[in-house]
């Protein structure tokens, strides 16, 4: 009888660890060379109008020529990502707790938020607009209604995993529904919460360019929607690189976040399959 | 004396307008430092038999009670520890912190130092002392489960029902950990309650077995094993464990066809 390896599977490393994370990302990185290798072929050879879609190379020099504009509206945008993304995460983890904690709440409050999942949600940016203008809180409340729902759903799953015998060894020595909840069904659920925000953060992101797209004076999301009008679809595609770029930066500051917060639980790496 | 003592207890639920008998007439007593195992064909109410003597259900019909009192007070004065099959260790924390787990709980006047100073030296007996810092994912299968016991020994119970404690583990392992805890049961003269569908396992481990039919379960008989303790893997070739293990066998087989006899 022995224990496994404590450190099997663990890289020495930084530099390793590196190297690894870049040959495990080559693929990714090749094929994605090689379409846009295609597509600024397929500009050139028929001829394609550049106000119908733009060669990579004009959206290069687009990116350099309006790169500090768009480094601003990168800001407004992401402050709204990060402040919607984190107050997602505050809802959703109260309102599974709530469900969790309190059955008859629970069972009042469930099939409401499954309902108010049903209403489009692009739909309310008019709405939010309308009720608190143009300014940062109807961006974050639209944010919050499109991301929170992730995370109650994995937060619930994660804290309704815990095994029934656990919890009758629990309260076979006296623990009250409380302590199950601290000790057991909170930590347990945080694998399935970190799931659960980073699919809020790829939401996040989407709720700030329709709330921009509502309206706004400032962001990434104003910026394609301005340059649109303006026939720049050069730059209607550079934003759109910027936005995925912020997109992301936060997701892998989520997955970061997720190898500090719980270490011990399994990792799923799409880009690690045989 | 007896220290667990279970009279006529009957079990049934209601199932769609009709009374279903889970556990039927069950009698039995178990003595003060004794081993006894509960066998039987899987789904025939061991486990459910096990949960009444823990506590954590109530019978229908008759009474158990362990050290006199109630399965349930009796548990909450810490003379019951319960294995399951399935070692259920918090993932996030070490094989230590597993150890003092239901300790902290049960006893809230107990400093974490002490509980963690208490789970070591319960480890150690284990022969885990070296495991401390690991986690679950870092452990085998057998040493989970030695957790999952020492976690129960950490509150220094009287009893130990284990149900099904080695079921998800290889053969070899399984064999190891009945060596185990036959050594650990002489060494700490707790009573222990074990439920389990390996006949070899059981007539191996215990001085009593309790056969248990399906269908609702009763006991079909009472066997006392034969073999001396200390055991060891010798007692796999003493004709007298072939004797019982067949005899279970027998009686375990005819209750098996009289039950799916047309």
């Amino acid at each position: 009888m022995r224990a496994k390896e404590p450190g099997a599977g663990r890289p020495g490393t930084v530099v390793a660890r590196a190297a690894e994370a870049a040959a495990r990302g080559l693929p990714a990185l090749v094929l994605g060379l090689v379409l846009i290798g295609l597509w600024e072929a397929a500009i050139r050879l028929f001829h394609v109008s550049p106000f119908i879609v733009p060669a990579p190379s004009a959206i290069l020099v687009t990116l350099g020529r309006d790169f500090g504009q768009l480094m601003l509206a990168a800001f407004v945008t992401a402050k709204e990502v990060l402040l919607g993304f984190l107050l997602s995460g505050l809802v959703g983890v109260a309102i599974a707790l709530l469900i969790a904690r309190f059955g008859l709440l629970g069972r009042a409050l469930y099939p409401l938020i499954v309902l108010f999942q049903t209403v489009p949600k692009v739909a309310l940016a008019p709405i939010f607009i309308l009720w608190f203008g143009y300014e940062l809180a109807p961006k974050i409340l639209l944010i919050v209604v499109i991301a929170f729902f992730p995370v109650t759903l994995n937060m619930l799953a994660g804290l309704e995993s815990v095994d029934p015998s656990l919890i009758a060894l629990m309260r076979s020595v006296g623990a009250s529904r409380n302590d199950i909840m601290r000790r057991v069904q909170i930590p347990q659920a945080l694998p399935h919460l970190m799931s659960g925000l980073k699919i809020a953060i790829t939401f996040s992101v989407i709720g700030a360019i329709v709330g921009e797209f509502a309206g706004a004076s400032a962001g990434l999301g104003y910026m394609i929607q301005f340059a649109s009008t303006q026939l720049d679809t050069a730059l209607v595609f550079a934003s759109l690189v910027v936005v995925s770029v912020v997109g992301v930066i936060f997701f892998y500051l989520v997955e970061w976040a997720e190898r500090l917060a719980v270490p011990w639980a399994p990792k799923f790496d799409p880009l690690n399959r045989s | 004396m007896a220290q667990i003592v279970v009279e006529k207890v009957s079990l049934s639920y209601e199932s769609g307008g009709r009374r279903k008998a889970v556990l039927e007439d069950i009698d039995f007593a178990i003595e003060r430092g004794a081993f006894v195992s509960l066998i039987g064909p899987s789904g025939c109410g061991k486990s459910t038999l096990l949960k009444l003597i823990a506590g954590l259900l109530q019978p229908t019909a008759g009474r158990v009670t362990v050290a006199g009192l109630a399965p349930a007070q009796a548990a909450s004065r810490r003379l019951i520890g319960l294995v399951f099959q399935d070692a259920n260790l918090l993932p996030w924390k070490t094989a230590l912190d597993n150890t003092a787990f239901l300790l902290e709980i049960a006893d809230k006047s107990l400093s974490r130092r002490d509980a963690r100073e208490r789970a070591f030296g319960i480890l150690k007996l284990v022969g885990l002392e070296t495991a401390a810092r690991l986690r679950p994912n870092q452990l085998s299968g057998g040493m989970r489960q030695r957790v999952a016991i020492a976690r129960a020994l950490a509150l220094d119970p009287a009893i130990l029902l284990m149900d099904e404690p080695f079921g998800a583990l290889d053969a070899i392992t399984r064999e190891e950990m009945g060596h185990f805890l036959l050594e650990l049961w002489q060494r700490t003269g707790k009573t222990i309650l074990v439920v389990t569908h390996s006949i070899g396992e059981a007539v191996f481990l215990s001085s009593r077995v309790h056969a248990m039919g399906q269908g609702p379960a009763r006991i079909l008989d009472t066997i006392e094993v034969p073999l001396e303790y200390p055991r060891s893997a010798a007692a796999f070739e003493d004709p007298r464990f072939g004797r019982t293990e067949a005899r279970l066998r027998a009686l375990l087989l005819e209750s098996h066809g009289r039950r799916s006899a047309p």
